[in-house]
């Protein structure tokens, strides 16, 4: 695990915010690490971590993803997000890293309408497999052999995908 | 059993690496890298080993399935010597974090090494596309050829309105980084690369020194690449950088001139004695030689020097990395005698190129 390294602030629209990369980010981002501590470049404005200590601050730290039960904490710490799920759960307080960072908060890139197609056709075929098998050792051969239907109908799409 | 032999592969610097390929003078070699992650899983530093094996065998599945990968082995980090590893990570098949973490990670590669998977890496997968010279489209198509090979058959982690989601959030969005290798000694020399610096930043591209560590730079190798990866379309995240590096090329053409026309013979002086010493010196460290061969680049790209092809000091970047020397010797080696090693393989390379 590479921790966040690198703590900056930065003054962005009169609004303070924190940054915390890890160190391989930080560097691709052009930020020179070894000067980090001490930094005139731009408009950033060094050495200032997010300690601004007030209730609200102390809130949006504790708050946790369902999913994987990360805290926006450890995303501090860490400069990484514990799952997808994350970026959901942390919403609000990503939105100015996003800022900062690309510039944007809306992707405009490749679309993954496609993604996983072949991989959810197999994984319904499984189970379809796991149905059959239990029809043939229930005797329900009238079932067996619409649930062989489908799956042979299934195995032609995907043979056509790829 | 991964079956690999990072001695089938030693002996060449890999077809993006070998040095040609269009304005190969200052740009070396291009490269694209995307990051995707597969849905359903926490990203890969925050996976337990059943995790990361349910991972990795998920993606390694969807690769097989894929063209690019027909005539590939898949190459388990776990399986081979960290000096094969080092081999690897030299030539940018797995990154340096393979290095130290192996458990459950792995790549494959193509035979000519210009497309790449990693598994596990920082995300749950890193698809590169290599090409050699200024080839960004090149690069590109690779790259994402084998995305689209791999997405029916692996669910990813995406949002509708943030892209694709990445462990760090400074790849979110794309999950694409394109970059260019280049060499800049004009600018350097010239004290420019400041001013080169702060303008690529404002145009949201950094650039940072090649070899070494943190700020060092070594030999005027700088990677110069895009900075945000969410809100603009792939295509156009290249046509910026392609641009960018246009204007590079003709910033570094111009410093080198205007530094020959004010200081002809110190410079003479400065490349002829790099290329003496690549000649003869029996013992030299990695720093030493890259800036030698820096300077002799920049001798050979003003003509000056005339014997010895850019690609062949092209190939040298790769071939007097450690792991590189001591693989090629089939035998392991401490600094100084890797020193020595490569003082002999940069002779050998220059009095070869002499003689033909
Ligand atoms: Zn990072
Ligand atoms: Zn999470």
């Amino acid at each position: 695990m590479r921790p966040a390294k690198v703590h900056f602030t930065e003054i962005v629209n009169d609004n303070m915010v924190a940054m915390n990369l890890c160190l391989e980010c930080a560097e691709e981002k052009g930020i020179d690490v070894n000067k980090a501590g001490s930094y005139g470049l731009g408009d950033l404005v060094a050495g200032l971590i997010d300690d601004t200590v007030d209730s609200e601050a102390e809130r949006i730290s504790k708050v946790r993803c369902p999913s994987c039960g990360y805290e926006y904490s450890d995303f501090k710490k860490i400069g990484r997000l514990g799952c997808p799920d994350c970026y959901d759960a942390f919403e609000a307080q990503l939105v100015q890293v996003l800022r900062h960072v690309h510039g944007s908060t809306q992707h405009a890139g490749k679309k993954a309408a496609q993604v996983g197609e072949r991989a959810a056709l197999r994984e319904r075929m499984n189970v379809l497999r796991e149905e059959l098998s239990e029809a043939i050792r229930t005797e329900d051969y009238e079932r067996a052999a619409a649930i062989r239907d489908e799956i042979r109908g299934l195995e032609a799409q995907v043979e056509d995908d790829a | 059993m991964s079956g690999f032999d990072a001695n089938d592969i030693v002996g060449t610097p890999g077809a993006w690496l070998d040095g040609s390929g269009d304005e190969n003078e200052i740009v070396l070699s291009s490269r694209v890298r995307i990051a995707r992650n597969l849905h359903g899983h926490r990203f890969t530093h925050n996976c337990d080993n059943a995790e990361l094996d349910a991972i990795l065998r998920k993606s390694l599945d969807a690769a097989r399935r894929t063209r690019a990968f027909a005539r590939s082995r898949y190459i388990a980090m776990g399986e081979i010597s960290t000096l094969d590893r080092q081999l690897l990570a030299e030539r940018h098949l797995v990154s340096r974090d393979f290095l130290h973490n192996s458990a459950s990670r792995g790549v494959l590669f193509t035979p000519d090494e210009a497309t790449s998977l990693m598994i596990n890496e920082e995300d749950h997968l890193r698809i590169q596309g290599f090409a050699a010279g200024f080839d960004l489209g090149g690069a590109f198509r690779r790259a994402n050829d084998l995305d689209d090979q791999l997405a029916p058959d692996v669910e990813i982690a995406y949002h509708a309105r943030l892209g694709y989601l990445t462990a760090c959030p400074t790849n979110l969005g794309t999950g694409m980084r394109v970059s260019v290798l280049v060499h800049l000694p004009g600018l350097v020399h010239s004290k420019e690369i400041h001013k080169l610096l702060e303008s690529l930043r404002k145009l949201n591209h950094s650039i940072r020194g090649f070899f070494g560590e943190g700020s060092e730079v070594m030999g005027n190798f700088f990677q110069l690449s895009n900075s945000a990866a969410l809100g603009t379309p792939e295509d156009v995240i290249v046509k910026n950088l392609r641009e960018m590096v246009v204007k590079v090329i003709q910033y570094e053409r111009r410093s080198r001139e205007l530094l020959f026309h004010k200081a002809q013979r110190l410079l003479e002086d400065k490349v002829w004695r790099a290329y003496g010493l690549l000649r003869y010196a029996r013992s030299v460290n990695t720093k030493e030689a890259l800036s030698l061969i820096s300077a002799v680049r920049l001798g050979v790209g003003a003509g000056l020097v005339r014997d010895v092809p850019i690609q062949t000091l092209n190939q040298l970047v790769v071939y007097i990395q450690p792991a590189h020397l001591q693989k090629r010797r089939g035998t392991t080696m401490d600094a100084q005698e890797r020193d020595a090693a490569r003082a002999e393989c940069i002779r050998e390379a220059l009095s070869r190129s002499n003689r033909g």
